[in-house]
């Protein structure tokens, strides 16, 4: 039986639009995996938790906003849903492997969901990255963006190729790191102080809750 | 309230490093260029509260060697 992600993508602010296209990058990488990808106008809290009943998805990849107790699915009649609360329906996600893109989730809903099985890997502060507001239609041809992100999505392309929780998120930081060694040698590139300030803030806001050795395959 | 001289040195630092044609990006904040930061900054708000944070938080790593060394590890 094949494995199961799955991921929600939201896409009505610039922060959405970018994790939008950088998680598709995911999606189209995953082989021999089922992917229930959730995006507009599916994106709702009762398909959310439908799908986690029936399909049981081990990995949960979240592309949001958020804050310590709560993430959030799509914008509908102009409000954010709220797909996953902490004392709510935070058991959701536990005994799974939850990678949240969304500010602050790690620092408390993190810690509660996995209190009973499951890892979380997330931020305790508020996830951020630079992008070129002149590519922000495309955010495939944004250089900037690129920095910020790609760390990121290889926290849940290394859990698809079989590492574990810890390993993905090791992986993450260090590729952070090099991004930063990268824009330390290359003293003229524009904002080169701004980007390795905003990828430290990624890098110290980035967390793991639970048990670091779970394992997507 | 920000210290006048924190203050004064985040505008500056923002002023030198950040290109015009970058926005930043900060959760459900929003995202904002290099303008709209050093207003919020002036009005000393939320988001220009957060930013000071952000830069301080990065002066301090630098400066007590956290910076430095984790890249090392």
């Amino acid at each position: 039986m094949k494995k199961t992600i799955l991921v929600t993508r939201p896409d009505y602010d610039d922060a959405t639009g970018y994790l939008f296209h950088y998680s598709k990058q995911i999606i189209n990488s995953a082989k021999n995996i089922k992917v229930l990808d959730l995006t507009r106008p599916r994106l709702t809290r009762k398909n959310f938790t439908n799908l986690i009943h029936k399909q049981n998805p081990l990995l949960i990849f979240f592309n949001a906003h958020g804050n310590e107790n709560l993430i959030y699915g799509d914008k509908i009649g102009g409000k954010e849903e709220i797909l996953v609360e902490e004392n709510k329906n935070h058991s959701l996600l536990t005994n799974r492997i939850t990678y949240a893109r969304a500010c602050w989730a790690a620092a408390s809903l993190g810690k509660t969901c996995v209190a009973e099985g499951g890892c979380f890997i997330g931020y305790k502060t508020p996830f951020s990255f630079w992008f070129d507001e002149r590519w922000s239609a495309k955010p495939s041809n944004d250089k900037i963006a690129r920095i910020f992100l790609e760390p990121s999505n290889l926290i849940v392309s290394s859990l698809l190729k079989g590492n574990s929780a810890q390993e993905a998120f090791d992986k993450s930081i260090t590729l952070s790191k090099k991004h930063i060694m990268k824009l330390l040698k290359i003293k003229e590139e524009p904002g080169m102080m701004a980007s390795i300030m905003i990828l430290w803030n990624n890098i110290k806001g980035q967390d793991i809750f639970g048990d670091r050795n779970l394992c997507f395959l | 309230m920000i210290n006048k001289n924190v203050k004064e040195l985040v505008l500056w630092r923002l002023e030198t490093s950040v290109p015009e044609h970058f926005k930043l990006s900060v959760g459900a904040k929003g995202s904002f260029t290099k303008k709209e930061l050093k207003e919020h900054i002036q009005k000393e708000d939320d988001i220009g509260l957060a930013f000071v944070d952000l830069q301080l938080n990065f002066i301090k790593a630098l400066t007590n060697g956290e910076f430095s060394k984790s890249l090392a590890e």
